[in-house]
């Protein structure tokens, strides 16, 4: 019985993972033209809804996201076919984009992969969990407290001191409710 | 004979009567007349024949999100048939309604005509724009000019009957409303917008003057609508513009942002998810 991407020995998902730096570093040389901007993307700039979660606002941020990342690729990865992982970015994405501009009006500007992050996180959790290991239950439930901990009481301080930025909570709620829109869409493989 | 002579001279001298009350009423309700009320943006802004300054080379930068006042150009004439101050803020408020929801306005101030009547030039209009802390000021001028005329049946006026039921006073309202974008620090005129309109209608002598208040606020009101959609057009226009001829600058101010980023608190949770991973393995490898 194989846990985890270790026991999967699945080169293409390593291809994916360097996709995704790759797709980071091209984005970090383009903030200003991916970030979101909600003033920007009223006026016809549509990409950004996609494009803001791939470039960060300095390397500690982009350094704190990718250890996230390497995280969800390795624990999760193997639960969907790599095409449905394509399109849970491009639903999530698009889900988070529209959640600030829709429920945000006032978040301006935003940039980080957080938002996604967190949505892979509650896609992978719920893939374990439809795979019949109810002990993710408890995971789901901690990473949902966690979110709306975040929401109202902000990020730790570690985390506020090491950034030195604002912290967009939001977008890690959105993250988790796309994630779990997306998980009760799709089936898993057993 | 002589009774005939009477009557026919005392039904002559009442027609002549009732006609000259008619003519009188005629006159004290400005039939046959034109009556008008206006304001000009040019004799408000370069008061006393001043000249705009030629070879200005300072370019407009708007920071969005904008801060947008919406006045309208004070009148100087005595005028009482002009817009009160309570109905121009009406109009104001349903140009504003239409705009302020565009997420490059931050918000639109109707500033009251009586803030800009206290002087003249772009002195007072900078005076306005730094009490509010605006950005640009939209100034709209108008020109409202109405007509009353006599249709053939106004005849009837002379059986003073005929003033309460015929109608035969044709009155047209013919209004034009222009709105003047400025960018308060540079005084340029970013763009600018028109709308116009035609009320017609009859009224029986007695009701013209009422007829003729409603036409009046009528004119306002459709020519302010029909500016509406053309400053929607215009400014669609301008932002196209300003792309290509780089007459206008634009930047954001620093608003409210920040990142998306996975906390030290995260990474525990999934350094916990490495220990619930490596447990449920090994419970698996125990049982095999």
């Amino acid at each position: 019985m194989k846990y985890s991407y270790f026991y999967q020995q699945k080169k293409y998902h390593l291809l994916v993972f360097f996709l995704f730096i790759a797709l980071m570093a091209i984005g970090q040389q383009f903030t200003d033209s991916f970030q979101y901007d909600r003033l920007s993307i009223a006026n016809g700039e549509y990409w950004r809804i996609i494009t803001c979660h791939f470039c960060h606002i300095g390397w500690k941020h982009l350094l704190l996201n990718l250890i996230g990342f390497i995280f969800i690729i390795l624990f999760f990865f193997h639960i969907y076919p790599l095409v449905k992982w394509f399109y849970a970015t491009i639903f999530c994405s698009v889900f988070i984009g529209l959640g600030f501009l829709i429920l945000m009006p006032e978040l301006d500007w935003y940039m980080g992969l957080s938002g996604l992050l967190h949505s892979f996180l509650v896609i992978g959790l719920v893939g374990e969990i439809k795979r019949g290991r109810k002990l993710y239950y408890v995971g789901l439930l901690v990473v949902l407290l966690k979110v709306v901990m975040e929401k109202y009481v902000g990020p730790s301080i570690y985390t506020r001191q090491f950034l030195e930025f604002t912290v967009i909570a939001d977008a890690h709620v959105l993250g988790a409710l796309s994630g779990l829109m997306f998980s009760f869409l799709s089936k898993v493989k057993k | 004979m002589n009774k005939k002579r009477i009557t026919l001279l005392a039904v002559a001298l009442l027609s002549v009567l009732t006609a000259s009350c008619t003519n009188l009423w005629h006159d004290m309700l400005g039939s046959n007349v034109r009556q008008g009320v206006s304001s000009s943006l040019v004799d408000y802004l370069y008061p006393e024949g001043e000249i705009p300054p030629t070879n200005d080379q300072n370019t407009p930068n708007l920071q969005l999100p904008l801060r947008v006042g919406l006045a309208f150009v004070p009148s100087y004439s005595n005028n009482v048939e002009g817009l009160s101050e309570a109905n121009k803020n009406l109009l104001l408020e349903k140009v504003k309604a239409s705009f302020s929801t565009r997420d490059y306005i931050k918000d639109i101030t109707v500033i009251p005509d009586t803030y800009l009547r206290s002087g003249k030039g772009f002195k007072t209009v900078d005076q306005v724009s730094r009490l509010y802390g605006l950005d640009v000021i939209a100034l709209v001028s108008y020109d409202q000019v109405a007509h009353v005329d006599d249709t053939k049946s106004s005849i009837l006026y002379w059986t003073v009957v005929g003033a309460y039921l015929v109608k035969g006073s044709k009155n047209d309202v013919q209004t034009f409303v222009d709105t003047a974008i400025f960018d308060v620090k540079t005084h340029k005129l970013l763009f600018r917008a028109p709308g116009i309109n035609k009320v017609e209608g009859t009224s029986t002598l007695v009701n013209s003057p009422e007829h003729m208040r409603k036409a009046r606020e009528e004119g306002f009101s459709l020519a302010m609508s029909d500016m509406t959609t053309n400053l929607e057009n215009e400014l669609e226009i301008f932002k196209d513009r300003i792309k290509s001829d780089k007459s206008v600058t634009v930047t954001h101010r620093d608003g409210y942002g920040g990142g998306g980023s996975f906390g030290f608190v995260s990474i525990l949770l999934l350094i916990g998810f490495v220990f619930i991973n490596s447990f449920l393995f090994y419970r698996a490898k125990q049982r095999m």
